[in-house]
């Protein structure tokens, strides 16, 4: 909580410094937010073999962001989050635009990774939740699978370098390449801790003092007014040790296709890591001779999204993750695992910029795929207001 | 449910195209189309700006995002719209009903 605390001072008094840092005429702000209010309710969460392992109930996600342009080339933006983990700090930082084609983002942000990520604030999307490969904390057994292949939000400290270009009308071209602290978790861990690179994990300082690194590049073709068609693809690579030995390489292809008032939307990404079991701790498979060990976690949706009218927008959702790769024997995981989900959602406009969410989900949960299948489901019922 | 909800109520996400000026329609539809890709239309038409150079720049900086599909040519239409929506927002505003009539 003083963390959370600290982070929120620091907003302010950066916001405080952004209000006061130029006469009103010469800045352009603007500030925009967002809550969302969700009830999750499980009829019947056994927890599986590991025990009862899920967010269920009330929960809050608020949000409030201020823009502001500084000048032509320089312009700054820090949101402040409450969520499940307390206050987070998921921007500050500043763009500077020497073109479209080339701009300079400095400071905390979430670097440039699939497509998912730039509609992360719950009032961009019509479920309550993320898709699993993005699960930041919403998925059944949570513990078990340690969240999604990349769980988002993921800010992190560093610098991207980026732009946009059109060719004509009908193509636009993005890319970006950027070098951040990176994801961490202590010596001895076999897969990466979350809170580390937030901030309730206490600080937001690297680990191990060499950067992380990656990059995206996206298509976007026009066809007609109406409809286009985005093709992206996005890799990130780092060490997550203090000694810089092990090693997780994340990569990632997404399309989404918009035809009129339906959004069609498929992801993939997989995490490959590198780590060593601690000497003598037992493990579900022989560890090699070398010690070091690896596993891979892949995750995928495809959803399609249908704007009905106005004021109701439909979704249906089918996503899941995959992890094969060595285990501590006290893990309810099996060295291969899945879960599916499948998920009917819908919004209702009930005041301009307040919607009503609500979604229905199936879980199917393999060990040992595809011997064994637990069937769970869960319900969300919840409200979202922006401003 | 939530079909029967929306029969119940009259909120909307975007405005009644049909009740726009003749005009206005076109630049309409293209802000509707534009701009509803990553979020509801809710989010700029109930952002409180008035201001034409604020609009400019958060249009700007929505049509840098990566996959925006909003192209440099798309920015004219679109802020002539939300120069119009501003303009009668505004003035509904000050109306000492608040334009409820």
């Amino acid at each position: 909580m003083r963390a959370g605390l600290r982070v929120v001072l620091a907003a302010s008094v950066l916001a405080v410094a952004l209000l006061r840092a130029a006469p009103a005429a010469a800045i352009e702000r603007s500030f925009a937010g967002s809550t969302q209010l969700d009830y999750l309710f499980v009829p019947a969460e056994t927890g599986g073999p590991g025990g009862r392992s899920v967010y269920d109930g009330f929960t809050t996600e608020a949000a409030l962001k201020l823009a502001a342009d500084v000048s032509d080339r320089l312009s700054a933006n820090v949101k402040v989050c409450y969520g499940c983990h307390g206050f987070e700090l998921p921007m500050a930082y500043f763009d500077f635009r020497v073109a479209d084609e080339l701009v300079f983002r400095v400071g905390r942000f979430s670097p440039s990774f699939g497509a998912f990520n730039i509609r992360q604030d719950p009032a961009n999307h019509v479920t309550s939740d993320n898709p699993l490969p993005y699960d930041m904390g919403r998925m059944l057994r949570i513990t078990d699978w340690n969240l999604g292949v990349l769980p988002s939000p993921f800010p992190d400290n560093g610098i991207e370098i980026g732009g946009t270009h059109w060719f004509g009308e009908r193509a636009q071209l993005d890319y970006a390449a950027y070098a951040t602290s990176g994801f961490k978790a202590p010596a001895g861990s076999n897969d990466l801790a979350w809170s580390q690179s937030q901030t309730r994990g206490g600080n937001l300082i690297d680990n191990n003092g060499w950067p992380a690194g990656g990059g995206r590049v996206v298509a976007t073709f026009r066809i007609g007014e109406a409809n286009d068609i985005t093709v992206g693809g996005s890799v990130m690579y780092g060490t997550w040790d203090p000694s810089n030995r092990f090693t997780y390489l994340i990569g990632g292809g997404d399309l989404s296709a918009r035809i009129g008032r339906t959004q069609v939307r498929l992801e993939y990404l997989v995490r490959r890591q590198t780590f060593a079991p601690p000497p003598g701790a037992p493990y579900k498979l022989v560890v090699p001779p070398s010690g070091e060990e690896s596993f891979e976690k892949h995750g995928a949706y495809l959803e399609v999204e249908r704007t009905m009218t106005e004021t109701v927008t439909l979704l249906l959702r089918a996503d899941g993750l995959y992890r094969a790769g060595n285990l501590p024997v006290t893990s309810p995981l099996a060295p291969r695992a899945a879960v599916f989900r499948y998920t009917a959602a819908g919004t209702v406009a009930l005041a301009p910029g307040f919607r009503l969410k609500a979604s229905a989900e199936l879980w199917a949960f393999s060990n040992d795929v595809p011997v064994h299948q637990d069937l769970e489901a869960a319900f969300h019922l919840g409200v979202v207001g922006t401003f | 449910m939530l079909l029967a909800s929306a029969c119940a109520t009259t909120a909307r996400d975007g405005l009644d195209a049909a009740q726009l000026p003749t005009e206005v329609q076109p630049d309409y539809a293209v802000f509707a189309r534009r701009c509803s890709k990553c979020h509801q239309l809710a989010r700029p038409l109930g952002s409180g700006i008035h201001d034409d150079g604020l609009w400019a720049d958060y249009v700007d900086r929505m049509r840098r995002q990566p996959g925006s599909g909003i192209s440099p040519a798309d920015t004219r239409p679109i802020l002539r719209f939300l120069h119009y929506y501003s303009s009668v927002s505004l003035a509904a505003a000050r109306m000492p009903d608040g334009g409820s009539r």
